[in-house]
Formats: C-alpha cells, structure tokens, sequence
C-alpha cells in the first residue's frame, strides 16, 4: 500500500532536448544566405521605387 | 555596400541581423506561398506531429535539418533572385539579356530543386514513422 502510494505521488519529468532559439546550420543555410542576396540587391530596388 | 573593407564589428553585426531579417522575410513568403499552394498540394505531408515522442524526435529534427531546411533553402533562394533581377531592371539592365536568361534558369533549378527535397522529407518522415501507421 506504502508503495503504491509512493508510485503514484512520483513525477516522471522527460526532458525534451529541442528549443525554438537553437541556431543549426539549416537556419543559416535557409535564412541568412538568401537574405544576404536580398539585403544586396534591395538598395537598387527601394531607390528606383523613391525614384517613381 | 560598395565599401566592404571598411566595415567595422558593429556594423557587420547590424548587417547580418538585417540579413536574418530579410532572409525572414523571404522565408515567410515561402511558407504563405510556395509550401501550401504547390509543395504540399504536389506532394502533401503526412500528419506526424502526433506521433513524435521523446524516442523519435531525434529522428525528426535530422529530417527536418537535412531535407526541409534544404527545401527552403533552395526556395528563399529563388525569391532572392526574383529580387536580384527586378533590381537589375530597375537599375536599365536589359530585359532579354544573357545575364537574366541565366537568372531565369537558375530561379526554375532553384524551385525545381527545392520539389525535390521536400519530396526527400515527406518520403523520410512516411519511413522512419511507417511502423506506427
């Protein structure tokens, strides 16, 4: 009964190794690279469009 | 950006934020766009969600790094281009040119590629996670 009674008061914790701000080399490959090329050309495009 | 040497640690630091920004940009766009109306249409993906557990998860998240992350890679890469060749018409470059057939391709390798992968994902997640089908 004693351990029946401790079973059931005990807490499994499991601990979940994934986190919304690691930083992997996808988020760079995915990200940064094509916002780089983005952030390169977007001077040309928001100065014509001042332009019009 | 035409004085690159000159880039001192602050603003390098301000230009890769505004690069990650940027970058987020055209990854939101991919996800509104690209991933719903023709990636998940040509191919849909399995709803596993419910099935990840402490013991797979692994197992997802390398599928999601090698394949996914590759299929958006390759699509934010695209609308890159798009950008590169709207600023090259803004700036007079001419419209039928070697340089923009060029870009033309590579945009279509680019989405092509990036079907490809996402093939890749769905296929892996639909394997590793049969046994629970």
């Amino acid at each position: 009964m004693k351990a029946e009674s401790q079973a059931s008061s005990t807490t499994i914790y499991s601990r979940v190794n994934v986190s919304m701000v690691s930083l992997k080399w996808g988020d760079i490959l995915s990200t940064l690279l094509p916002g780089a090329l983005a952030l390169l050309v977007s001077p040309h495009i928001f100065h014509c469009l001042m332009v019009i | 950006m035409k004085n690159l040497d000159k880039i001192n640690v602050p603003s390098g630091v301000a230009l890769l934020i505004a690069a990650t920004l940027a970058g987020g940009v055209l990854e939101a766009f991919t996800r509104i766009t690209w991933e719903p109306l023709w990636l998940n249409r040509k191919c849909p993906i399995p709803n596993i969600l419910g099935k990840i557990d402490t013991k797979n998860l692994d197992l997802y998240e390398r599928g999601v790094q090698s394949s996914y992350k590759y299929a958006t890679f390759y699509a934010n890469f695209a609308w890159a281009i798009v950008l590169l060749f709207v600023g090259r018409l803004f700036t007079g470059a001419a419209l039928f040119s070697m340089a923009n057939l060029i870009l033309g391709l590579v945009f279509m390798l680019l989405l092509d590629a990036s079907y490809v992968q996402w093939t890749y994902f769905v296929n892996y997640l639909k394997r590793v996670f049969e046994k629970e089908w």
